[in-house]
């Protein structure tokens, strides 16, 4: 399963640990787990972190419009104070030990996104969800058909870029509709 | 801040490159903060925890799935088998194995196991002096777990391995202020809430009732 991951991803080490799990190993060699006590508390803070996760992304990709006084004051307006709040929050209750921690700038532009908001509205407005979207089709599929070596890759995606919008543009006008998966 | 002069030229942003493209929430919070997150729970969960999470989650994907009438709820059906580690996951997914993860804590039976697995939690051995590192005298609380797979405990208070009384409740002082604090939050969470309906709402509600 590890095969289809690319080298190149953030996630590869949560996946190695959670992969070699659900393939099952024998319970009598696996590591003991140490001991780890959750207090009410502290399993509450866990709990908090992704409450107002959650809650920051279904805010942010609202698509109605939002109050003018929200966002009245700059970096002082509510808005700004709210975001700011939550990166602390944040940052005491998920650490991040490893590498650069959470000196990031994903976590850096958090409080920045009330200043993107007043400019372009809602988040909505240039969220890259779709066009990614689009990359699957015609730049992963079409490069998985080639021999992936790095001396022809380039020309041979293109290649079978090509010859995929051929069949389609003459499959059109003859009302030839193909399957298309869900994903 | 720098200005172009002039500064509608050819339709350019005033402030530069830098406004004129804003971060992309695609790969600022899904792939940005939702990952992190994940890796957070990763690294600090042992597997004996990992396990009692993902038991939680097949039922949790057929209850949501039975919620057909409520279109706004994510699709759990990649986790249908409980597996929340499993590769090639789109943003949207990414983010609903949090949303996934948050509402198997919010449940009795894991918070209970949580905290009952191998005894009861602990009581704070103030005082007990652990190490002995340079000539300090390092009390127990204050030594950082270094391995990753531990939950870090928070940063010592100064004075905080010592049993005086004054200091204990100096500690008292400090969680009333914390527990202020948190309310204090949760006062201010009125402009995330002022979101349509969705399913966030429905979540605290869970956590509120089931948890608290």
């Amino acid at each position: 399963m590890s095969g289809f991951r690319s080298a190149d991803s953030d996630d590869d080490k949560v996946y190695s640990h959670l992969v070699n799990k659900s393939v099952g190993c024998d319970e009598d060699t696996a590591p003991q787990p140490e001991k780890i006590f959750f207090s009410a508390e502290r399993y509450n803070k866990l709990l908090l972190v992704l409450e107002e996760t959650i809650a920051l992304y279904e805010w942010l990709m609202k698509p109605d419009g939002r109050p003018k006084k929200d966002f009245e004051g700059g970096c002082d307006s509510p808005t700004a104070l709210r975001l700011r709040e939550f990166m602390k929050m944040y940052k005491m209750n998920a650490p991040r030990l490893v590498g650069m921690g959470l000196k990031l700038y994903k976590f850096h532009i958090i409080k920045k996104w009330y200043f993107y908001i007043v400019l372009f509205g809602s988040l909505l407005n240039f969220d890259g969800l779709r066009p990614e979207c689009g990359h699957k089709i015609h730049a992963k599929m079409t490069g998985n058909r080639t021999q992936k070596r790095a001396e022809t890759i380039n020309f041979q995606t293109a290649m079978r870029h090509y010859e995929k919008n051929l069949i389609e543009r003459t499959a059109m006008p003859c009302n030839i509709f193909f399957k298309k998966d869900k994903n | 801040m720098h200005f172009a002069e002039p500064a509608d030229l050819f339709g350019a942003s005033p402030y530069g490159i830098c406004m004129a493209t804003p971060p992309e929430p695609l790969h600022a919070v899904l792939l940005g903060i939702m990952v992190r997150l994940f890796q957070f729970f990763d690294a600090n969960l042992t597997e004996k925890y990992w396990k009692i999470l993902l038991d939680e989650i097949p039922s949790i994907v057929s209850s949501i799935g039975q919620q057909s009438c409520v279109s706004e709820y994510p699709d759990c059906q990649k986790f249908k088998t409980g597996n929340l580690g499993q590769g090639h996951l789109s943003g949207k997914q990414k983010y609903t194995r949090i949303v996934l993860i948050y509402i198997a804590l919010s449940r009795t039976s894991v918070f209970e196991s949580f905290e009952h697995t191998y005894g009861k939690t602990p009581k704070l051995s103030k005082g007990k002096i652990s190490k002995k590192k340079n000539g300090e005298v390092i009390p127990e609380n204050s030594v950082k777990q270094t391995d990753s797979r531990r939950i870090v405990e928070d940063e010592p208070v100064p004075g905080h391995g010592n049993n005086d009384s004054a200091e204990s409740s100096d500690d008292s002082v400090e969680k009333d202020c914390e527990r202020e604090a948190n309310e204090k939050d949760r006062r201010t969470w009125k402009i995330f809430l002022s979101c349509p309906v969705s399913e966030v709402l429905i979540l605290m509600m869970i956590r509120y009732t089931v948890i608290l």
